[in-house]
């Protein structure tokens, strides 16, 4: 079997700035393996740079999936971060065709089914991205969404968590990132009350996990974490790559911690889990790819910690993730950015099922899932016609 | 599909015990897995069968749902559980690669390399000190034994590994040093440095050379004989140490390559000398850790820029299962093979390998690329004295 093309399909979210980035790998048996890379500000020059490193494996065997990975990484100057991107996403696509292949679901390559139902937590049910395709892009403006109407919404459907962040359309909290990374007391009284509120209105058995991105610096983080102790989070996520610095974060509060989905490659991920500085990891599938994915979920098993994958990103990315936490046994919980009803879920041609706040592992070859490349020609990444048309070249 | 039994065998290796374990299906296919307890094999055997009990009518497919059930399920730490769980995980990839019809290997991300650089292991130390297990003849020399070098390196090995063989009296056989409470002694020195010298004129100065002591010697005894053998640039001096501490500060007082770890299980046992970098190459003993852990191992020195060579001492099975993970594993430097053997060794196999120019060629048959022909072990049984 040969690699006869690789190429790129780019899709607007409905989010301002957020875009997807398919890959589609279609080999000389007639077999086609979907991936999807990550990186939601530049899905444009992540596509132009799946057309270049897609050329050094045409005519390569895909079967072949960590060689023609180590292979590249190590032909390209392993720190370029797009290529390292398009090389995970090539073996995401590659995963798909192997398991297509050999007919059977993509867990079955990698140590089998450890469990069918996978717990799942909700995010991005703050935003306006569900409202419909037509919905204004603009992350703010309009009339207030109410989102504790939203969390209650989250709470029905029988999830067991769900997280916010202080940036969210709707939450109306008028924070915004500060660029020195120092929290205030205003900023602190504010998440305090946002978590507060939410709280209050489901109860204390929802988990609330609070997400606060890059933009803080570990005294922030101490403050921020210790006052909201009472509240009683899920788990404080925060991005940073200072092992020590989060590890002294972590000792001074009695908030669970969660970090991790930054990293890239399990030398990454060394420094933080010699030091346990968290006992939950994120791993970003999508950045790493499933070998590499999986080889960090062992090393973090392997350090006593549970991992848990983000997943704000295409339905296509949660059909690959399904199979990450299929198999392992140290996956706590799985993100889902996705409305029930969003119009995204039409992406992909075999949604996976969701019941009660649980993803039933999908047991068709492959991920389980093929892409629709006519929807995603429906929502072209403005300025970008690099969507759906079945050549796949800008104009 | 369901497992249907789990049955382990023991064998008479001449030089060491085989066990074996066999695992079979509903839907007809078979497993093979190959078992390390090279002198004990009759009490591994006891545990598979009576622990193999509990997993009739599971999925032989959901290998990571054995491994974390079954670790999860006793008393991790205990040794015997670990290698019937090895042994087990082993039979399962042969059975999943064989139900999709594929090769081993492309249940380990695929195919990184098509032939493996072996070492011929032993070199002259079962010629030397067990003539007539072997089927040769009696040599007493340290030239007649090195001399054995020659068709080594015209096979197309680059690299042989040998032992403290010693000459005896004349027209007796060679032997080993005894054990003298971890010390070595000048004149084990001496001999050690006459055999070493004796190979290294015959193969000249490309030839690797390692050499393996195993437990013999504490640090002090490694220190002076890894001092002693810097003139040879030795491809590796072999050790074996549960100190990762003491191990480090040895080899930091030679310039002599250290290589360790063929006793050590699972990654908790790895990762303090990883760590450190005691040295840069790792000896895994698969057979015992099982491929799943294997893997990881291996992935995990990888993280630490450390090289992998398998330890591979056992049957032809367990040439065949190290070949598949040293095809898929970038970070492997070169597999053990122990070509002086008991003559009938390469029958155990039903299918047998190809070694070409020192480098076993990796079979693309599915599963390992051969069972076990139960004939050939049945026709070697262990004595009584050596069964449970």
């Amino acid at each position: 079997m040969k690699i006869t093309s690789v190429e790129p399909l780019t899709c607007h979210s409905g989010i301002a700035g957020r875009d997807w980035l398919f890959i589609k790998v279609t080999t000389d048996e007639g077999i086609v393996g979907w991936g999807e890379g990550y990186d939601w500000r530049a899905a444009p020059a992540l596509a132009a740079a799946v057309r270049l490193v897609g050329k050094e494996v045409i005519g390569q065997d895909p079967r072949s999936i960590d060689s023609i990975s180590r292979r590249l990484r190590a032909g390209g100057g392993a720190g370029v971060r797009e290529r390292m991107t398009v090389i995970a996403a090539l073996d995401l696509a590659l995963y798909d065709i192997k398991g297509k292949w050999l007919g059977v679901p993509v867990y079955d390559l990698i140590g089998g089914l450890y469990r069918e139902r996978i717990p799942l937590y909700r995010s991005g049910f703050v935003s306006r991205r569900d409202r419909g395709a037509d919905a204004p892009p603009a992350e703010d403006g309009g009339a207030p969404v109410d989102w504790l109407a939203r969390a209650d919404e989250v709470e029905r459907s029988g999830f067991r968590a769900l997280k916010i962040d202080l940036q969210s359309a709707g939450l109306r909290t008028g924070v915004q990132p500060t660029l020195d990374g120092a929290f205030d007391r205003r900023l602190i009284a504010t998440a305090v009350e946002i978590v507060g509120t939410l709280r209050g209105r489901c109860g204390p058995d929802m988990g609330i996990m609070l997400d606060l991105g890059q933009e803080y610096r570990t005294g922030g983080i101490v403050q921020l974490a210790r006052a909201l102790e009472s509240l009683d989070l899920y788990w404080l996520e925060v991005d940073g790559l200072d092992a020590d610095g989060l590890l002294a974060a972590r000792q001074q509060t009695r908030t669970r911690i969660c970090h991790g989905k930054a990293l890239i490659g399990r030398h990454a991920y060394r420094a933080f889990l010699e030091q346990h500085v968290t006992d939950v990891v994120a791993i970003e599938t999508l950045s790493n790819g499933l070998s590499e994915s999986r080889r960090i979920a062992e090393l973090v098993a392997h350090y006593d910690a549970m991992f848990s994958p983000p997943n704000d990103t295409s339905p296509l990315s949660t059909m690959i993730k399904a199979h990450l936490c299929a198999v392992m046994p140290n996956c706590e919980i799985l993100e889902i950015g996705l409305d029930e009803g969003s119009w995204a879920w039409q992406l992909i041609d075999h949604p996976p099922r969701i019941e009660r706040g649980e993803l039933i592992v999908p047991d068709r070859p492959g991920w389980g899932a093929d892409v629709v490349e006519e929807e995603v020609a429906r929502h072209p990444v403005p300025g970008h016609a690099g969507g759906g048309s079945p050549s796949g070249r800008r104009r | 599909m369901k497992i249907t039994a789990i049955e382990p065998f023991t064998c008479d290796g001449g030089l060491r015990e085989f066990g074996f374990v066999k695992v079979s299906t509903d839907e007809g296919v078979v497993g093979w897995a190959e078992t390390y307890d090279w002198h004990t094999s009759a009490s591994l055997a006891a545990a598979l069968r009576v622990m193999g009990r509990t997993l009739i009518g599971s999925d032989p497919r959901r290998i990571e749902l054995f491994n974390e059930r079954t670790w999860y399920g006793g008393r991790p730490g205990v040794p015997e559980r670990i290698k019937v769980l090895a042994a087990i995980d082993i039979a399962l990839y042969d059975i999943k690669a064989q139900w999709l019809g594929v090769p081993v290997y492309e249940l380990l991300g695929g195919k990184f390399r098509d032939r493996i650089p072996l070492y011929w292991s032993h070199f002259a130390t079962y010629r030397a000190v067990w003539p007539s297990i072997v089927g040769a003849e009696q040599r007493s020399t340290y030239r007649e034994w090195a001399d054995g070098a020659r068709d080594v390196v015209a096979q197309g090995y680059k690299v042989l590994k040998t032992n403290l063989i010693q000459e005896g009296r004349a027209g007796q056989p060679g032997h080993l040093p005894s054990y003298r409470d971890g010390l070595i002694d000048r004149s084990t020195i001496d001999e050690a440095v006459k055999w070493i010298g004796a190979i290294r004129e015959v193969v000249g100065p490309d030839v690797g050379i390692s050499l393996d002591v195993q437990f013999d010697y504490r640090m002090a005894g490694i220190v002076q004989l890894a001092r002693a053998m810097e003139p040879f640039s030795l491809y590796w001096l072999e050790v074996e140490s549960f100190d990762p501490d003491a191990l480090l500060a040895a080899a930091r007082q030679t310039t002599t390559r250290f290589c360790h770890g063929e006793s050590l299980l699972r990654r908790e046992q790895f990762r303090p000398f990883l760590r450190q970098h005691v040295t840069d190459v790792v000896m895994i003993e698969t057979l015992a850790n099982g491929l799943t852990e294997t893997r990881r191992i291996a992935e995990m020195a990888e993280l630490y820029d450390v090289m992998v060579s398998p330890h591979n001492w056992m049957s032809p099975l367990g040439t065949l299962i190290n070949a598949h993970l040293c095809a898929a594993l970038p970070n492997v430097e070169i597999l053990e093979i122990d070509l002086d053997d008991v003559p009938w060794k390469m029958d155990l196999l039903t299918e047998p390998f190809e070694i070409q120019d020192g480098q076993l060629v990796v079979p693309d048959r599915p599963g390992w690329g051969s069972a076990i022909d139960e004939g050939v072990l049945r026709a070697h049984p262990l004595p009584a004295h050596r069964l449970a």
